[in-house]
C-alpha cells in the first residue's frame, strides 16, 4: 500500500515540476512572479502534504498491491 | 488509457491545488508594491526581474546577455534600487533592462551621465587598493565601472557579496559596464 502510494506521489511529482516549468517560462514573458527552486520545492512539499492528508486520513482512498 | 482512480484524485487535488497557490503568490506580490521602483509600470518591472541570471562578474545580468542600443530619444533613465542590488534602465514609464549592483550612493542621490568614459580606474579605501574598469562618470565624482581586483586579488563570482565599500559608484558586470558606457550623455541617475 505505501509503495503505491509513493509511487503515484512520484508520478504526481514528476507532472507538477513540468507544470512548474511551464509557468516559469510564460514568466519570462508575462508579468507574474518567477519561481525559483526552493520555492517550487516548498510548493510540491505543501502539494504533497495535502495529498497525503486528504487521500489518507480523509477519503481512506486504497492504494492496494492490485491498484 | 484507464487512469487508476486514486491517482486521477491524486491530480484533481494536486493541479488546482497549484493553481491556487499560484494566484495567491502573484496577488500577494501585487499587494505589496512598496517594494517596486515608484513611476514605472508594474509589468515591465516584474517580467525584466524574471529574466534576470544570477550575478556573476563575467556574465550580463539579462539571459540571452544581447542589450539593445539605447539613445538620447529614448529618453533612458537609470534608477539604482540600493536595498535590491539592483539598477533599472527605464524608457518612458517602462523598465527595459534590470542590472544587478552594488549601489554604493545615498538614497535620494541624483545626477546625469557625463561625457568622460574610460578603462581603467584605481581606488584607494581604509589602505584597500581597489582597481576597476569599463567606468562612465556620472554626476560629481561618481563612476560606474566593473571592479577588476582588491589589494591585486581578482574580483570573481559574485561581487555583489564584496564587503569593501567604494563611496560614490555604482558596481556592475563587466559586460553591463561595457554597454553603459554607450549610455547617451545626460542620461539621469536616480537612487532609490
Amino acid at each position: 500500500m505505501q509503495s503505491n502510494l509513493i509511487r503515484h506521489l512520484v508520478v504526481t511529482d514528476v507532472l507538477l515540476a513540468v507544470a512548474i516549468i511551464v509557468y516559469d517560462l510564460l514568466a519570462l514573458l508575462l508579468p507574474i512572479v518567477f519561481l525559483h527552486l526552493v520555492s517550487a520545492l516548498v510548493v510540491v512539499v505543501i502539494i504533497d502534504l495535502a495529498i497525503v492528508a486528504k487521500l489518507t486520513l480523509v477519503s481512506h482512498h486504497h492504494f492496494g498491491a492490485n491498484r | 488509457m484507464r487512469i487508476n482512480p486514486e491517482l486521477k484524485a491524486m491530480w484533481r487535488l494536486a493541479f488546482p491545488g497549484l493553481l491556487i497557490i499560484l494566484v495567491v503568490i502573484n496577488l500577494f506580490a501585487w499587494l505589496h508594491t512598496s517594494q517596486h521602483v515608484t513611476g514605472v509600470s508594474y509589468a515591465s518591472q516584474v517580467v525584466t526581474e524574471n529574466r534576470l541570471r544570477h550575478a556573476n562578474i563575467k556574465h550580463s545580468s539579462v539571459i540571452g546577455g544581447e542589450h539593445k542600443h539605447l539613445t538620447s530619444k529614448d529618453h533612458v533613465k537609470l534608477i539604482a534600487v540600493k536595498k535590491r542590488n539592483l539598477v533599472y534602465v527605464v524608457t518612458k514609464r517602462h523598465v527595459v533592462y534590470a542590472l544587478h549592483a552594488k549601489v554604493n550612493l545615498k538614497n535620494g542621490h541624483a545626477g546625469v551621465i557625463n561625457d568622460a568614459r574610460g578603462q581603467q580606474n584605481t581606488h584607494v579605501v581604509n589602505g584597500k587598493q581597489i582597481t576597476a574598469s569599463t567606468w562612465t562618470s556620472f554626476g560629481s565624482a561618481g563612476y560606474i565601472e566593473s571592479p577588476e581586483t582588491v589589494n591585486g586579488q581578482k574580483v570573481r563570482g559574485n561581487w555583489l557579496k564584496q564587503r569593501t565599500k567604494l563611496t560614490n559608484t555604482i558596481l556592475v558586470s563587466r559586460p553591463d559596464a561595457h554597454w553603459l558606457q554607450k549610455m547617451p550623455k545626460g542620461t539621469a541617475i536616480v537612487v532609490q
